[in-house]
C-alpha cells in the first residue's frame, strides 16, 4: 500500500505543473500585451505600465513562469489587483463557506441517490426504475442557474417559506445558517443524484450476476438481504469514485450558485474578479480549483486500492 | 414470356436484415431515445426555418409594450424592451445549436487525433500525452472556460473556443481507451503486415471501428455544451447582445423576476429541453451500440 501511495503522489508532480503553466499561460491566450488583456483596450499607458512592473510582465517569459512556479509551490499567488489583499489569504477566508455548501451537497446527493439507486436496481425495468432514470435525465439536464431562479421565485418571492439569498455564518445560529443553504445545496445536490443513482444502479444489476451472489442465494438468503449486504457492498466502491470525479462539476456549479444566492464563497470570489477585472484573484481561484480537483481524485484512488486490495496490484 | 425454370423454382430467399437495419430497430424500441431525437429534430426546424416560424423580429423592440404576460398576441409574453420572448426563443435556438455543435467539433476534432496517437503508439509518447490529459481533466471545465472567455473577451466565437478546448481531454481519453481495446486485433496486425502507414491503420482501420462510443461521448458533450454556453452568456461571458441567446435572456430576465417571471423562466426551459433531448438521445444510443453497458 505505501508503495502504492507513493507511485499515486508521484504521479501527480507532473500533472501539478502543467497545471501551474496553463494557469500561467492564461492571459498569454489573447493576442496583444497581457496589460491590455487585464485592464482593457481604453487603459492608459502609465497604467498599463504600472501593472507591466507589479505584475512582472515586462521580464522574459521564463523568468515570469518561474518566478510564477516559485511563488505559487510556496503558496503565494500573488496580490489581489483591485484593493493588494493576499489572494490566497482571500481564497482561506472564503473557503468555509465553499466547502460547508459542497459538502451538504454531497450529503444530500448520497442520501436522495443511494436508495433510488437500490430501488431501481432492486426492481429494474419497472416503474420505479423508469421513474429514477426519468428523475436522472431530468436533473442532468436541468440548467443550475435556472433552477435556482425558480426555487427563489416560488420559494422565497412568492410564498416567503426561505429567504432568498445572503449568508449567515455557522457561529451566529445553526438553523439560519442551515436556512439559508437549503436552496443551493438543492441547486448543487440535483446533478450528483443523477450521475450517482445511475452509476450505483448499473453497478449493482452488475454485481447481482456474480458467483457469490449465487452462493447468498443458494443458502436461503432474502433478496433483499442479497442486495443490501452482499451486492451494495462491492457497488459502492465505484460509486466512491463517481462522486470525486464530480468534484470538478460541483465546483463549477458552486460559482454559478454562489453569486445567484451571495453567499461569500469561492465561487463569488470568481464571479467577482470576472466583473472587476481582477485577472491575479482569477488566476488564483483556477488554480487552487484545479488542485483541489487534482487532491480529491487523489485520495479517492487511495480509498479505492484501500477498500479493493486487487488494485493496488495492478 | 421468358421466365426461365431456374428463376421460377427457386425459393423465395430469406433476406437477410442487416446490422444497420437491426440497429435502427433496436433504436426505434428504445422510446426514451426516439423521443430525444425529435426533440432535436424540433430544434433543428426552429433554428432552419426561424424567420418562417417567429411571429415577430427578434430585436424588434417597442417599450409601449414592455413587460405584456403571455397572452394571444405574445404567446411567451415580452421581455424589458417589448420584444418578443418567443420569437428572441425561436431565434435563440439558432445560436444555442451552432455553438453547441461547434464545441462538440472543436472537442472530437482535436481531443480524437491525440487520443489515436496516444493508444497507438504508446510509451512516453502516451505517458507524457496522458499526463496532459489528466491535468487538463483537473481543471473544473466551467471555471477554466470562463476564465479563457474572460481573457479572450465576450463573444459567441470565444466561448465555444474556452468551452471547445475544455472538452478536449475527454475525448482524447475516450478515444485512447477505445484504441488500447482494438489495437491488436487482428485486421489492425494484417494491415500492419501489408505495410499500411501508420496514419492509413488508425484513421482508415481503427478509427471507423471505435466511432460507436465516441458518437455517444460526443452526443452526451452536445448537452452538457448547451449548458456551459447558457452559464457562460448568463455571466455575461457569451456572445452580447442584442443577438438573441437563451443564457443571456435568462440572466436579463432574472432582474425582473418578481413581477415578469415569463421573461426568464421560458429560456430555461428551452435550454431544459433541448440539453434532455441531447441527452436521450445519446444513452439511447449507447444502448443501441453498447447493450451490455
Amino acid at each position: 500500500m505505501a508503495g502504492f501511495v507513493l507511485r499515486r503522489i508521484i504521479n501527480l508532480i507532473p500533472v501539478a505543473f502543467i497545471v501551474l503553466l496553463v494557469t500561467f499561460s492564461l492571459i498569454h491566450i489573447a493576442p496583444g500585451n497581457p496589460a491590455y488583456t487585464i485592464l482593457g483596450e481604453q487603459a492608459s499607458p502609465s497604467a498599463v505600465h504600472l501593472l507591466e512592473v507589479k505584475l512582472g510582465l515586462n521580464r522574459p517569459l521564463v523568468v515570469q513562469f518561474l518566478v510564477y512556479l516559485g511563488h505559487a509551490v510556496r503558496g503565494n499567488l500573488g496580490r489581489s489587483l483591485l484593493d493588494n489583499q493576499s489572494v490566497a489569504q482571500l481564497i482561506v477566508t472564503r473557503l468555509p463557506v465553499t466547502l460547508e455548501l459542497a459538502a451538504l451537497a454531497v450529503i444530500v446527493s448520497l442520501i436522495i441517490a443511494l436508495p433510488a439507486g437500490i430501488l431501481a436496481a432492486y426492481r429494474p425495468n419497472t416503474w420505479i426504475d423508469s421513474l429514477s432514470r426519468f428523475l436522472a435525465l431530468v436533473g442532468a439536464a436541468v440548467p443550475n442557474f435556472w433552477l435556482a431562479l425558480l426555487l427563489v421565485y416560488f420559494l422565497a418571492v412568492a410564498h416567503h417559506w426561505l429567504p432568498a439569498l445572503g449568508w449567515v455564518p455557522l457561529n451566529q445560529g445553526v438553523g439560519s445558517n442551515l436556512v439559508h443553504l437549503v436552496m443551493p445545496v438543492i441547486v448543487l445536490a440535483l446533478p450528483l443524484v443523477a450521475v450517482t443513482s445511475r452509476v450505483l444502479r448499473g453497478e449493482l444489476l452488475e454485481v447481482m450476476h456474480a458467483m457469490f451472489i449465487q452462493v447468498a442465494r443458494a443458502k436461503g438468503a432474502r433478496e433483499r438481504a442479497v442486495m443490501l449486504r452482499h451486492a451494495l457492498k462491492n457497488a459502492l466502491i465505484p460509486v466512491v469514485t463517481v462522486v470525486g470525479l464530480q468534484v470538478g462539476g460541483l465546483l463549477g456549479g458552486v460559482v454559478i450558485t454562489e453569486s445567484i444566492f451571495s453567499l461569500p464563497g469561492m465561487g463569488q470570489l470568481v464571479v467577482n474578479a470576472i466583473f472587476d477585472r481582477d485577472y491575479t484573484v482569477l488566476q488564483g481561484s483556477v488554480l487552487f480549483m484545479a488542485m483541489v480537483v487534482l487532491i480529491v481524485n487523489l485520495l479517492v484512488d487511495l480509498c479505492y486500492a484501500w477498500l479493493d486490495p486487487r488494485i493496488r496490484y495492478n | 414470356m421468358a421466365i426461365s425454370l431456374a428463376d421460377t423454382q427457386r425459393p423465395e430467399p430469406v433476406k437477410p436484415v442487416s446490422n444497420r437495419v437491426r440497429a435502427w430497430r433496436r433504436f426505434a424500441r428504445n422510446r426514451l431515445a426516439v423521443v430525444g431525437l425529435v426533440i432535436i429534430l424540433g430544434f433543428l426546424v426552429l433554428a432552419v426555418f426561424a424567420p418562417l416560424i417567429a411571429p415577430y423580429k427578434p430585436d424588434a423592440a417597442n417599450f409601449a409594450l414592455a413587460f405584456h404576460p403571455p397572452s394571444a398576441q405574445h404567446l411567451m409574453g415580452t421581455d424589458d424592451l417589448g420584444r418578443d420572448v418567443l420569437s428572441r426563443m425561436i431565434y435563440g435556438t439558432r445560436s444555442s445549436l451552432i455553438s453547441a455543435v461547434a464545441i462538440v467539433a472543436v472537442g472530437v476534432g482535436i481531443g480524437v487525433p491525440i487520443g489515436l496517437v496516444s493508444g497507438y503508439y504508446g510509451g512516453l509518447l502516451d505517458d507524457v500525452i496522458m499526463r496532459l490529459v489528466d491535468s487538463g481533466l483537473a481543471f473544473p471545465g466551467l471555471v477554466l472556460a470562463m476564465a479563457m472567455a474572460w481573457v479572450l473577451g465576450p463573444s459567441l466565437f470565444h466561448a465555444i473556443i474556452a468551452i471547445g478546448v475544455v472538452t478536449i481531454p475527454q475525448f482524447a481519453r475516450v478515444t485512447r481507451g477505445q484504441v488500447l481495446e482494438v489495437k491488436s486485433r487482428q485486421y489492425v496486425e494484417a494491415s500492419q503486415c501489408l505495410g499500411a502507414s501508420p496514419l492509413r491503420i488508425m484513421f482508415r482501420h481503427i478509427l471507423v471501428n471505435i466511432a460507436t462510443p465516441i458518437i455517444v461521448v460526443a452526443t452526451l458533450t452536445i448537452g452538457s455544451a448547451l449548458l456551459s454556453v447558457a452559464s457562460l452568456s448568463f455571466l455575461g461571458l457569451g456572445p452580447p447582445p442584442p443577438a438573441p441567446n437563451w443564457g443571456e435572456m435568462l440572466q436579463a430576465g432574472s432582474e425582473y423576476l418578481t413581477n415578469a417571471p415569463w421573461i426568464s423562466l421560458f429560456p430555461g426551459i428551452g435550454i431544459f429541453l433541448a440539453v434532455l433531448g441531447f441527452n436521450m438521445f445519446g444513452d439511447g444510443l449507447r444502448d443501441v451500440f453498447d447493450p451490455n453497458h
